[in-house]
């Protein structure tokens, strides 16, 4: 027997050992993690990689704070890492800190990147200064990111939001017509459409919606937009005949107790255009309540206050 | 000296290099090997996206080729062909701003060097991808792929391939699911041989497979990928569609955000609703139609799962489209589970369940396919459970086991309906080490066991089976879909016993992997030092003058039986003793893991020169100041991986150094090293 296969035949036997001993034990999920990482930091003393690791698992944990100590000292260990600047940027974020969060973005935008991790960045701080209401720097920010890395649907989605809270119409067109191209992304198809009809381009809007609607086996999303390019053709009995339907198949979608929010923000526009506002209020709050924060909702939200306050 | 474990060889260099043998005994298989023995193979081919009219192959070589991939119905008549003009080609040739090997220059082009690159893969590596198109669905067809006019797989059955049907078609489907395998260990082997066992005797074969995430531990590098994935499972590959979606571990080095990685590189997955379902726009997140089966894969690991965001938008379209009769949707984090995972605890877990899930239950899907938790769980039929902490009380429609011949199967109505239940499996139990927190309140099968799980669809049932590594079926679970059924949410369904992990669990070492080289034997000589402690840390680096230790066979120390190398072990016995030797390298990228296959006493230091990468035993500092040194529980021979071996390699010579220190009062001493590599 040589020596080679001789070292296989013990370890193999090992193996073999383990599984009859086993079944369970070991790799405990990130408590686990944590704690081996914590005995190798205090044997081996501080590293970034060390400190990196362990704060991505307090992270998984929903320990922000300690995840954030964490970076902030592997960043003091090694300031070159793309992804413990985003890590420390999202994590403030998500705290409550957005100029911690701010800081932590342009401390890594000022290194020398790949591209894709300077994308990607970019597309960090323009969320942050989205949240601040600075919406024409996160536009600007967006701009580079796409153009850097011009395959990311979520980016496009974020930036038609803007355009549309921005009120660029033209833009949001042409920079989702942009992703289309790149991309072939579905939801950017679906926002397209919303960003023709903002911008009363009904007829073009309604060939695709046409089109998905003589193939979704749910049909609410497209019944609604429909109906929206029907009360702006001012057929009022087609666009509530469309808003009807689609409310019938909403109620049988959303759970009772635990309602998909993106189904409750789209009853919410049933409601909203058929003039139940109260009801459309009620859906929008559920819905951001439930993770739907983005700028639609909140766009919807007040063109009901503002429509109330002039009545 | 470096020994080649030749029993678990599995490149097609080394098929290459049998065939060639067994040509030479007259076995007369035939084509080309004259061409074969000349080239090397990094990655024998593979299929990818398959759709009833069109499919890739995929495979990488060392240097570039012709590329060319002929194909037919007939296995002695391949009468189509993709020209290697309609071939993908990537590559990676270092880069400007790193040395390249010399063996490397001539390939660097001004053509080659504008080809896509392969992100982290061994510079030399040439990756092609063949679409064969205009093919007939639910048709084997045969494939060979030469280097122009040099056939380089052999001709044999397995190198074949059937097309999906048409979307919409009711014939029996058989798919297999596994979760977490990617070690390179024996439970992966035992785990997929199981697999293909029951597959041969129960007369029906797969239709493709999914792999539900960590398929590459433990970074998801190019090698870890080639290693852990690649080779073990190529049987299965070269004649199966493998449909992946990325676990937290290929995660570290491939981003859904960018789709940049060595997963990316290894996969050719749907943007444009290539294969059916709606257009994501990414390779992250996608979805594909096989007969009346619509599958939904999605990326749970590093994309926003809120509902605004684009993942949880495209999840929504895409199901209001489909009409198949069957849904299916799998990722990598489970919404339930309480196997090495808590997804009470785990936020990428919790958001899966509070945030995705609705959208998924809402548009329909009968079946959730997970892994992550290092275990297999079944749930009950359900519905609605997003809350934090999972309860089971209003949210079980069927609170049976779904065995036919016991309970009977869950029932639903056709099509897909909303809130009418959804099966979760999770199947994260194909090789990494198994654990256990407790009993998810939905789950009505638990099996901490090793194995995967097969699924067959037929027409209006769908039957999934756990089968355990050593073949045998654990759990057997049966959804029918024919009405009418009126879904009851049960206010009290049955309950899984509770489950207390023990306090104190035995830790359970490492193994080696299934397929290795070994760079240091057992027994060799090396320099030792059992007198004193070296000055710092020179000693663990290659220029360090050792000619003044002494020499001697491993194992080294006293008291110990596979001692070779004795010392003294009287009153002036040593407690510590420092070892070092020089071994080769012949390419550093191409490495997977280094690790020591080692018995020791009672702790000890290791280093690959210089870089501490592992340590047992001793709790802080090292060499003369080493602390905290702990006596050795158990005994013998154990695998330690070294950590990051790949970062701190070079190409030639490079050292590995084993300072080892006896507990106080401890009787012995010993460290008797052989060193492995997997590459």
């Amino acid at each position: 027997m040589s020596q080679g296969s001789f070292s296989k035949w013990i370890a193999w036997g090992s193996c073999l050992l383990l599984a009859l001993a086993l079944p369970t034990a070991a790799h405990d999920g990130p408590e686990h993690e944590i704690e081996e990482l914590t005995e190798r930091l205090a044997a081996e003393g501080d590293s970034a990689d060390l400190l990196l690791q362990r704060a991505i698992e307090f992270k998984v944990l929903g320990k922000l704070s300690e995840a954030i100590e964490d970076l902030e000292r592997s960043l003091e260990l090694d300031s070159g890492s793309a992804l413990a600047h985003r890590e420390l940027s999202k994590n403030c974020l998500a705290i409550g800190k957005p100029e911690e969060a701010l800081r932590a973005a342009n401390r890594g935008l000022g290194l020398r990147l790949p591209s894709a991790d300077h994308a990607s960045l970019l597309a960090v701080r323009a969320e942050i200064l989205g949240a601040r209401g600075k919406r024409r720097d996160a536009l600007r920010d967006l701009d580079e990111a796409i153009k850097l890395l011009p395959a990311n649907v979520e980016w496009y989605l974020s930036r038609s939001q803007l355009h549309a809270r921005l009120n660029l119409r033209t833009s949001r067109i042409r920079g989702l017509e942009q992703g289309i191209e790149a991309t072939g992304g579905s939801v950017l198809i679906a926002e397209w459409v919303d960003a023709l009809i903002a911008d009363g381009q009904n007829t073009k809007a309604l060939i695709t919606v046409e089109k998905e609607l003589s193939d979704s086996r749910c049909q609410s999303f497209w019944l609604i937009r429909r109906a929206q390019i029907r009360q702006a053709a001012r057929d009022a009995k087609g666009a509530s005949a469309d808003l009807t339907t689609a409310l019938e198949e909403l109620a049988g979608r959303i759970h009772p107790v635990s309602p998909d929010p993106q189904l409750l923000a789209e009853r919410g526009l049933a409601q909203e255009l058929l003039g139940n506002k109260e009801a459309a209020r009620k859906d929008y709050e559920a819905a951001r309540e439930k993770g739907v924060l983005d700028e639609w909702v909140r766009g919807r939200l007040s063109t009901i206050t503002r429509s109330e306050i002039a009545n | 000296m470096e020994h080649r474990n030749r029993d678990n060889q599995s490149r097609v260099t080394r098929l290459l290099r049998l065939m060639t043998f067994a040509c030479l005994l007259g076995a007369g298989c035939g084509l080309a090997l004259g061409a074969a023995q000349s080239l090397e193979w990094i990655r024998e081919p593979y299929l990818q996206l398959a759709t009833p009219n069109s499919i890739h192959v995929v495979w990488r070589t060392v240097g570039s080729m012709t590329p060319i991939v002929r194909y037919g119905t007939k296995r002695e008549e391949l009468k189509s062909e993709s020209s290697s003009s309609k071939v993908v080609t990537r590559a990676s040739l270092g880069t400007d701003d790193a040395p390249v090997p010399e063996r490397w220059l001539p390939f660097r082009t001004p053509s080659n060097l504008k080809l896509p690159k392969l992100h982290s893969a061994p510079i030399g590596t040439f990756q092609y991808e063949a679409k064969l198109t205009d093919l007939e669905p639910s048709t084997r067809y045969y494939y060979a792929v030469y280097d122009e006019n040099r056939r380089l797989t052999p001709d044999d059955p397995s190198w074949s391939f059937v097309t999906p049907p048409p979307a919409g078609t009711r014939e029996p489907f058989r798919f297999w699911v596994i979760g977490d395998g990617g070690t390179g260990r024996l439970p992966q082997k035992e785990v997929h041989d199981a697999m293909r066992d029951f597959v041969r005797r129960d007369g029906r074969a797969l239709d493709f497979w999914l792999h539900v995430g960590d398929m590459a531990y433990g970074t998801g590098r190019d090698m870890e990928f080639q290693s852990r994935f690649f080779e073990p499972y190529r049987a299965s590959l070269r004649g199966l569609v493998c449909w992946p979606t990325m676990g937290n571990h290929e995660g570290h080095t491939s981003k859904g955000t960018t789709g940049i990685g060595p997963y990316y590189d290894a996969y050719v997955l749907p943007q444009r609703a290539e294969a059916g379902g709606l257009a994501s726009g990414t390779e992250a997140y996608y979805s594909f139609d096989h007969g009346n089966i619509h599958f939904i894969c999605l990326d749970s690991h590093d994309l926003e799962r809120k509902p605004s965001g684009a993942m949880a938008r495209w999840l929504k379209a895409d199901l209001e489209k489909t009409k198949a009769d069957w849904l299916i949707a799998f990722w990598h984090h489970p919404p339930y589970t309480k196997g090495s995972h808590d997804s009470d605890k785990e936020k990428d877990l919790t958001e899966m369940r509070e945030l995705i899930m609705p959208v998924i239950e809402s548009g329909g899907v009968d079946l959730v396919l997970t892994g992550h938790s290092h275990i297999y769980e079944r749930s009950m039929l359900m519905d609605g459970a997003y809350a934090t902490p999972t309860v089971a009380e209003g949210v079980i429609l069927d609170d049976g086991d779904g065995h036919p011949d016991g309970d009977g199967p869950y029932r639903k109505n056709p099509g897909g309906k909303p809130h009418e239940g959804t099966l979760q499996v999770v199947a994260g139990n194909a090789g990494q080490t198994l654990g256990r927190k407790g009993s998810s309140p939905v789950m009505r099968s638990i099996v901490a066991e090793f194995g995967s799980v097969i699924v067959d669809v037929d027409g209006d049932t769908l039957t999934a089976r756990m089968i355990n590594r050593d073949g045998n079926q654990r759990d057997l679970v049966q959804m029918v879909k024919r009405g009418p059924v009126k879904p009851v949410r049960l206010a009290l369904p049955w309950q899984p016993l509770d489950y207390k992990p023990p306090s104190t669990a035995p830790k359970i070492p490492a193994s080696p992997p299934v397929d290795y080289k070994t760079l240091v034997a057992r027994h060799e000589t090396w320099r030792y030092l059992a007198s004193g402690h070296p000055q710092g840390r020179d000693w663990t680096f290659a220029g360090f003058d050792d000619s003044k230790w002494a020499r001697g066979a491993a194992g080294f120390g006293y008291r110990e039986p596979s001692v070779r190398t004795a010392l003294a072990a009287g009153s002036d016995r040593p407690t510590s003793l420092y070892i070092r030797k020089e071994f080769q390298i012949h390419q550093a990228d191409r490495i997977t893991e280094i690790g020591l296959l080692m018995d020791f006493s009672d702790s000890f230091v290791a280093y690959l020169n210089g870089q501490e990468v592992a340590r047992v035993g001793v709790g802080r500092s090292s060499g003369r100041n080493a602390q905290k040194i702990k006596p050795r529980e158990d005994s013998g021979q154990v695998y330690i991986a070294f950590k990051d071996a790949f970062k701190h390699t070079t190409l030639g010579a490079n050292i590995v150094a084993i300072e080892v220190h006896g507990a106080p009062e401890s009787p012995s001493l010993l460290v008797d090293p052989i060193l492995l590599l997997e590459d």
